[in-house]
């Protein structure tokens, strides 16, 4: 019985076989037709035999294979390979083109249900997915638990497949959902724990969800927006559609030398272990060269440069490096002018300016970069009644002006 | 050994392999003291995790993103009364008065003085748009209140002021662990190359269990808190004794030269400890006195932060909080504050004479801190440093005598503020008369984690190797108090 198993399984393996032959045949018996001459066509009759025969040993192991196992795909994978096989005994027999119509059109069925199973349906074709940018807008089952089924259930639990009598491709499928919930958080090595088979279990972060969706009574259409969220779920919501992610993170920049640079009062490191990512901040008593962070232009993305004498003229140097995202040019001699300079620091989030020299149009400057969010101005020259107004026409920016 | 094999030189052990290495080491480091750059290397440290290989003066990358660079630890020692300063009770005005043991279960008290039920002498006004209640002890932090995240439901696991300042300051109640600023200096070192990562500003009260609350334990000794006393002469010999200039460096070099004899043949981490003190201290005899020195704030800053006064005890505790910022500015890891010493008062210990003396202290450190955390808000500091205000334990919601409250480690209340933290929360919930916690009780653990975790670093991972195991600040405790981090 083992040993029938065993075949049954290397049906995967086996099927492979037939589909090299019967391609390999069917395009030189196209060739053929054109040019009649070639030398290698005597092999055609060969390679035709082959694919036959290795056709004959794929069906057989198709039936072990199947032979516990239903569902629609499967029963029209395997007519169609059984039909395919006797097509090309036929054509064998009686050598008529025609049939080798049916052998094609056969042949791409067989092969397209077969994928179908093992890899699963949408495997060529997704969907496109929902773009989630708040947790309000997300539909719990839709949005949520769907992925969590797709991702970790439907392998099985699916029309053509049915293990354990249980569809989950469809809300009326689920049946019992406590069920659902036990399963999944039983001990990996218990016998009932699902996903089964050594298969990847669902993260602690699906487990949450899934749970919180039955416990709040399995709801088939609720919104988050509708539903009581604490800080913990939130979190947990977040992190799951990707939400929380800083754009620091996703910044993808090659690790640079860097050592050889921390001298002369610059403390350079990264901004956390093993990140690419560099931070540089100013300690020394004098005004500092920055030439040197043209080196690494493309790594630092927090610069402390408070208090180190800078003039307008040395920001032309800072505006090269294109992915800050804050910078601290806080107690420098500094005017717009030197401001122009930043125009190309399409990440930065946050510059602090206080005590500088800067005025109402090196603010209106600043205002045009896309990501900017804090701007602390306090102690320029820029009067207080303006920024109140600013303030109050820009709410998604903090200005921070006023002790 | 070397006599068993008289004919042939003895190849270099292991041993002395890394002891010659060390003395050289050592030396690099104190040749190097006169030039303009230092190039740390230290033999400190063993862990695979944190300092091991970089020293108590230079950074070193957190773990993950981090939220916060430096905490800025005020401790207000002997225990503040939660009921009267940031967890108002109605119900104890109701019930001012009666009898306790008729309310709730009382439990035994340090003192054993149970009295009645003590309503609080101050009223409870809303602030800020959070409203969080806060009472007229504090009207300057008061106006900080969107920016602080209120822990109503912290525990201690000790009624009594040596063991929860012990617990408080290193995760454990017994003497002679590293306090939570040596771990956090061991684990970031210092931005700062001139000075300490981990700097403790003595305002005149050195809490009950003394330096040991500060100290390294079994971490490397250059990780140990340095003390600065409040007043024109912060440290011991902080000013050059020597008049003719470039007579110490010369003292110096040849104290190097001889303790390099020395190390030549002798064990040499005490010596290796030795050269890194001189080291350190004649870099902080330039650096501290221009720390120390106000002369470039101006007179609003000043102002700020109650350096004119009446109150001499608040013109203390402003310039200890002035030189908190200015440490955070110098990059300075970990920076805690102790009381100042008020004439007649024990801290904030009030067992008797509640009002006057939780008015005193209140009156040293209220407007102090609200000028810290606005003046490091309008320069961006508050971003990156942590601010964490809190007692060792809380006080009784009954009296003790007539006019006092004992001591109280079931609930009581602190705050933090900045780097990472969200304003404006209140987290946690006392019963009715704030005797107890009833809802999200925070353990020192936890806040020991919490810390860790906005610094951008795993409380799990930051251990170090003593006596056959790896320790850790927060033992084998310590849950991340998510819902106050922004």
């Amino acid at each position: 019985m083992a040993v029938l198993e065993l075949l049954g399984k290397s049906h995967l393996l086996w099927v492979h076989l037939p589909i090299g032959f019967i391609f390999l045949a069917l395009v030189l018996t196209l060739l053929k037709w054109k040019n009649p001459e070639a030398p290698y066509f005597i092999l055609l009759p060969l390679i035709w035999r082959l694919a036959t025969l290795a056709a004959i040993f794929s069906m057989l192991s198709g039936l072990l294979l199947s032979e516990n196992q239903e569902g629609t795909n499967l029963l029209f994978h395997q007519y169609a390979g059984i039909f395919l096989t006797m097509g090309l005994i036929t054509y064998l027999i009686f050598k008529k083109n025609f049939i080798l119509i049916f052998i094609g059109i056969l042949f791409v069925i067989t092969i397209h249900l077969g994928a179908s199973l093992t890899h699963g349906e949408d495997y060529l074709f997704t969907k496109k997915k929902k773009e989630i940018t708040q947790l309000n807008e997300v539909e719990l089952f839709e949005d949520a638990i769907v992925p969590i089924f797709k991702a970790k259930c439907y392998s099985c639990h699916k029309p053509g497949k049915r293990k354990g009598d249980l569809d989950l491709t469809s809300y009326e499928g689920i049946g019992d959902k406590k069920e659902l919930v036990r399963r999944t958080q039983l001990p990996k090595s218990h016998k009932e724990f699902m996903p089964a088979n050594g298969k990847a279990p669902l993260s602690k972060e699906q487990l949450a969800i899934l749970s919180y969706w039955v416990e709040i009574g399995a709801p088939k259409t609720k919104r988050l927006a509708q539903l009581q969220l604490d800080a913990k779920r939130k979190a947990i919501f977040e992190s799951f559609f990707k939400l929380n992610e800083n754009p620091l993170l996703s910044l993808n920049v090659k690790p640079a030398k860097y050592e050889h640079l921390a001298k002369n009062g610059f403390l350079i490191q990264p901004i956390y272990r093993q990140s690419a990512l560099l931070e540089v901040k100013y300690t020394g008593k004098r005004k500092p060269e920055l030439k040197f962070l043209q080196e690494i232009k493309k790594q630092v993305v927090w610069l402390d440069l408070s208090n180190s004498g800078l003039r307008d003229e040395d920001l032309n140097i800072v505006g090269q490096l294109e992915n800050l995202f804050k910078l601290n040019l806080s107690k420098n001699d500094i005017s717009n002018q030197g401001i122009t300079a930043l125009g190309k620091l399409k990440h930065l989030k946050e510059i602090n300016l206080y005590e500088t020299k800067v005025s109402s149009d090196a603010l209106n400057h600043i205002l045009q970069m896309p990501n900017i969010d804090k701007i602390y101005v306090w102690e320029t020259k820029i009067p207080t009644n303006y920024l109140d107004s600013i303030a109050k026409m820009k709410p998604a920016i903090a200005f921070i002006y006023r002790r | 050994m070397s006599h068993s094999h008289p004919p042939f030189y003895r190849p270099v052990s292991r041993r002395e392999m890394l002891q010659i290495c060390k003395c050289g080491f050592g030396s690099i480091a104190l040749s190097s003291l006169f030039g303009s750059y230092l190039s740390s290397c230290t033999t400190s440290g063993n862990d695979k995790n944190a300092a091991g290989g970089y020293g108590a003066l230079q950074a070193i990358p957190s773990h993950f993103l981090p939220k916060a660079k430096h905490i800025i630890f005020l401790y207000m020692d002997g225990g503040v009364s939660q009921v009267d300063s940031f967890d108002p009770k109605p119900r104890l005005d109701k019930e001012n008065g009666e009898d306790p043991f008729r309310k709730f279960k009382v439990d035994n008290t340090q003192f054993g003085e149970v009295g009645k039920i003590l309503k609080s002498p101050w009223n409870f006004k809303q602030y800020g748009q959070s409203g969080i209640p806060v009472s007229d002890l504090f009207p300057h932090i008061a106006t900080c209140v969107d920016d602080l995240a209120v822990v109503r439901s912290m525990v201690s696991n000790f009624p009594e002021h040596t063991n929860a300042n012990y617990f408080l300051h290193t995760g454990s109640g017994l003497q002679g662990r590293p306090s939570m600023g040596a771990w956090i200096n061991y684990g970031l070192g210092s931005e700062n190359r001139n000075l300490p990562g981990y700097v403790v500003l003595d305002g005149g009260l050195i809490p009950p269990g003394g330096l040991d609350n500060f100290k390294n334990g079994f971490l490397p000794a250059t990780f140990q808190a340095s003390l600065l006393k409040a007043g024109a002469q912060p440290m011991a010999n902080i000013n050059p004794l020597d008049s003719i200039s470039g007579l110490q460096e010369e003292k110096l070099s040849f104290l190097n030269e001889r303790d390099q004899f020395l190390m030549a043949d002798q064990e040499a981490d005490d010596i290796e400890a030795a050269i890194k003190n001189y080291e350190l201290a004649y870099k902080m005899q330039s650096s501290v006195p221009e720390l120390t020195a106000f002369t470039s704030e101006s007179a609003a800053t000043k102002e700020l932060y109650g350096l004119n006064s009446p109150d001499p005890n608040t013109r203390n505790y402003g310039a200890q909080c002035l030189l908190a910022r200015r440490l955070v500015e110098r990059g300075v890891r970990f920076i805690e504050l102790t009381c100042p010493s008020i004439g007649g008062l024990d801290r904030w210990d009030q067992h008797a004479n509640l009002k006057m003396g939780h008015e005193l202290n209140a009156h040293a450190v209220d407007q102090p801190i609200a000028g810290l955390l606005k003046d490091l808000k309008v320069r961006g500091l508050l971003d990156e440093t942590l601010v964490v205000w809190t007692g060792e334990f809380g006080r009784t919601p009954f009296a003790q005598g007539n006019d006092g409250r004992d001591h109280n480690p079931s609930a009581f209340s602190m705050w933090m503020a900045g780097g990472g933290v969200k304003g404006g929360t209140i987290f946690g919930k006392t019963d009715e008369y704030g005797y107890r916690v009833v809802e999200n009780p925070v353990t020192i653990h936890d806040l020991h984690a919490t810390m860790l975790h906005l610094l951008g670093m795993d409380h799990k991972q930051l251990t170090f190797g003593f006596g056959g195991r790896d320790f850790r600040l927060t033992d084998v405790h310590g849950n991340i108090v998510t819902d106050i981090l922004a």
